[in-house]
């Protein structure tokens, strides 16, 4: 053959190469529904096989033979395959887990690829690219992130057992949701199944077990094996914790997550009205199944209010007649989460149906302080108007409003004060407020609205010159009106979604950070400048302060912005 | 507060003899109490007068700072003292000390000693850093001339002009040095 083979054999490798790739690239490319390996397996040994016995194994007498002289060339081909498909799937990994599990074929393709080609470090640093590129980005939502991490662990699981993988891939996703601030809300919030946000993050048919604490290795197991040659010095050995574990190991507490569940609890429990909480009582169960009896001891707290609540109700009830309207909801106020306050005073008859049912409570339980919280809830009422009734479930702001107007022709017996001069149809928005107390104008103006859209009320400018709006009651209903009605449902439901009553934990932390505050400012005002980790050091003084101490400089530099303090040379003193 | 410190306190009668007769309390309890006393110091925001540990290391040595009364000779002025609390406390009074140098009838000009019946014999537990600090805070417009430690400025004291100057004199505004 005029030597020519020895002379030509690259040229006609990389021949093979080229059709290899381009076979892996034409067939494989966005295919990951089914294993591909096999079927280029097969290709392999139809086509490549015979074209390959021309050049290679001319002088072959048997198959045997033929095989012979070409295992080294056929190998190369081999691994040339894999490396290619290997890399393929490696540019194409972060749609493969987003379109997991589909693509559960794909990915058990590239574990066979990696245990050929060593190319371990290429993905992770590929799917590291992809994941800072198309998911760790202000853009994303927290819910889409968590979804995706969740998938890389599964994916990745599937990929490389013991974790190596998933454990570089995983960090910068872990620091980039600890950074977010709703990442532990949302993690809760598919903890207890959010009914609408459908597909939830736990496996349902993953067993609840408690969420497994990082332990020290034991040497004494027989099944012990050494971690993976190139895992990194902070590799812990997860054992296959299950995702719940894992999500919750982002913070280093597990405290953040109780809190915030209370708070996602007590918002759940407030929204219940028909009195069914056996939902919230399954998920308590689950969540203490995972958490521990003691940390949720709180949420139980919460749960038997609920409960009780509806039993010293009944028997009020029972006690007096005259409350029969009324249902409220007692609460302890030592295990709830704070519940923002308001300072609206209910006129009227609500008014007296307060005191008349805080009598009876008092009686009921002479050790214990009803303390209303009159802006949280609905009432149910009927306007009689001269010519028709109106029928509203509404915010409570909203009926203390109705019934100021009520002098006249409402439903209320008593309303007004019974102060007959007073023109009680017509009221300006600031008398409004002037009556029911604290209320921001916007939140007045939008509980008007739902009256207005009602059609019992009319918004008119009086007087040319001022512009002054006052709110006419419409004893009879005026022309025109109907095209409001359409609006009523929405603008009623808006104006409760509004009263998000709960102060979420990050108010609740700025709360605490006000206390720290003070001593901050103790501390400075007798020790004169300090260092900002001594201020860290002294501050644990302060009962339950746990902040780093990047979250303390982050802390003096924004008092600093408001020119409370002041440093130089790395030293804070009071700014007077 | 008031009602910790008075469940802690005898009666205010006939203290002294028996209190002192009680073993002092395990120091668990007088941290306990001090790290109680510092957070209603610092949560109350009582104007003028403030308090806090020297090191994070030692509860019982503290730092205050007593702002002058406004409507008196000492207005606009602001004096540094030491608080050292006795491993007993509050069965027992804190030592107090000006730091500043302080000219005033009841105050030792040299060593900040204070003559305050409340730190001495009248000393009861009801009594909380943050009501000696009030109490020293009235005694500088208010002195007890009856017993000085500081005769000159005793008889100072009626005219306002001379004892003026003699405190500014005296007095060393407070630096940011730390302490």
């Amino acid at each position: 053959m005029l030597g020519l083979i020895e002379r030509y054999e690259t040229l006609i490798a990389s021949v093979g190469y080229e059709c290899i790739e381009a076979r892996v690239l034409g067939t494989c490319a966005a295919r990951w529904g089914a294993s591909v390996l096999g079927e280029l397996r097969a290709w392999m040994a139809d086509r490549v096989v015979l074209w390959m016995m021309l050049p290679f194994a001319r002088g072959a007498a048997s198959v045997d033979e033929a095989k012979v002289m070409m295992q080294g060339v056929g190998s190369r081909y081999d691994f040339h395959l894999h490396k290619t498909l290997c890399d393929l799937r490696t540019q194409e990994i972060f749609d493969i887990i987003v379109d997991f599990p589909d693509s559960n074929a794909a990915l058990l393709d590239l574990k066979e690829c990696l245990q050929r080609v060593d190319q371990r470090a290429e993905l992770v640093q590929a799917l590291r690219k992809f994941n800072k590129k198309r998911l760790l980005h202000p853009g994303a939502d927290t819910k889409d992130i968590l979804t995706q991490y969740v998938s890389t662990i599964k994916c990745l699981r599937i990929v490389d057992p013991p974790g190596v993988l998933l454990f570089k891939v995983a960090d910068p996703i872990r620091r980039y949701l600890r950074d977010r601030p709703d990442t532990i809300r949302c993690i809760v919030a598919s903890l207890v199944g959010d009914g609408e946000s459908g597909d939830s993050l736990v496996d349902e048919s993953e067993p609840i077990q408690p969420l497994q604490q990082p332990e020290a290795e034991n040497y004494a197991d027989p099944d012990w094996t050494p971690e993976p040659n190139d895992a990194g010095p902070d590799f812990r050995a997860g054992k296959a914790s299950d995702i719940v574990s894992t999500l919750v190991s982002i913070y280093d507490s597990k405290d953040l997550f109780v809190r915030e569940l209370q708070v996602l609890l007590a918002q759940r429990l407030l929204a219940v009205r028909d009195g069914n909480f056996d939902r919230e009582r399954r998920n308590i169960e689950i969540l203490k199944i995972r958490f521990g009896e003691a940390a949720l001891q709180v949420c139980e707290v919460m749960l038997r209010d609920m409960t009780d609540s509806r039993r010293i109700d009944a028997h009020v009830q029972s006690q007096t007649e005259d409350v029969n309207v009324m249902h409220p909801t007692i609460i302890s106020r030592h295990f709830w989460p704070a519940l923002e306050t308001s300072d609206i005073v209910m006129p009227g008859q609500f008014q007296a149906l307060q005191t008349l049912y805080a009598r009876q409570f008092s009686t009921f339980k002479p050790d214990k302080v009803l303390r209303w919280l009159p802006h949280l809830g609905r009432v149910s009422l009927a306007l009689e108007l001269d010519d028709r009734t109106v029928e509203a479930d509404v915010p409570p702001l909203e009926a203390a409003f109705i019934e100021l107007f009520g002098g006249a022709g409402a439903g209320g017996e008593e309303a007004g004060g019974g102060d007959a001069k007073t023109d009680t149809d017509t009221w300006t928005v600031d008398a409004l407020i002037a009556r029911v107390g604290s209320v921001s104008r916007s939140a007045a103006l939008k509980a008007l609205g739902t009256w207005v859209d009602l059609g019992v009320l009319k918004e008119e400018h009086r007087g040319g010159e001022d512009g002054e709006t006052v709110f006419r009651l419409l004893h009879v209903r005026e022309e025109g009106d109907e095209a409001g009605r359409v609006h009523v449902g929405k603008s009623a439901r808006e104006a409760e979604e509004e009263l998000a009553p709960m102060m979420s934990a990050q108010q609740q932390q700025a709360e605490q950070m006000r206390v720290y505050w003070k001593f901050i400012e103790g501390m400075l005002t007798n020790l004169g400048q300090l260092p900002l980790d001594r201020i860290q050091t002294m501050l644990k003084f302060a009962p339950g302060y746990d902040r780093s101490v990047e979250q303390l400089g982050a802390f003096m530099e924004a008092a600093r912005r408001e020119g409370l303090v002041a440093v130089r040379d790395g030293m804070w003193k009071l700014g007077r | 507060m008031d009602q910790i410190t008075s469940a802690l306190a005898p009666p205010r009668t006939g203290t002294k003899s028996a209190v002192s007769g009680t073993p002092s309390d395990a120091p668990g309890s007088v941290t306990k109490r001090l790290s109680n006393e510092l957070m209603t110091l610092m949560m109350s925001s009582s104007p003028g007068i403030s308090a806090f540990p020297k090191s994070d290391a030692n509860l019982f040595e503290w730092v205050g700072t007593i702002e002058g009364p406004a409507t008196t000779i000492y207005a606009g002025l602001a004096f540094r003292i030491s608080i050292s609390f006795p491993s007993n406390y509050p069965y027992t009074a804190p030592t107090i000390k000006f730091e500043t140098p302080c000219y005033h009838p009841n105050v030792d000009i040299l060593g900040g000693a204070i003559c305050l019946d409340i730190l001495q014999d009248k000393w009861s537990a009801v009594y909380s850093v943050q009501t000696v600090l009030l109490s020293l805070q009235s005694l500088l417009g208010e002195p007890n001339n009856a017993s000085p430690l500081n005769p000159d400025a005793a008889a100072l004291w009626n005219s306002p002009e001379a004892f003026k100057t003699q405190l500014m004199k005296h007095y060393r505004p407070l630096t940011d040095a730390t302490a």
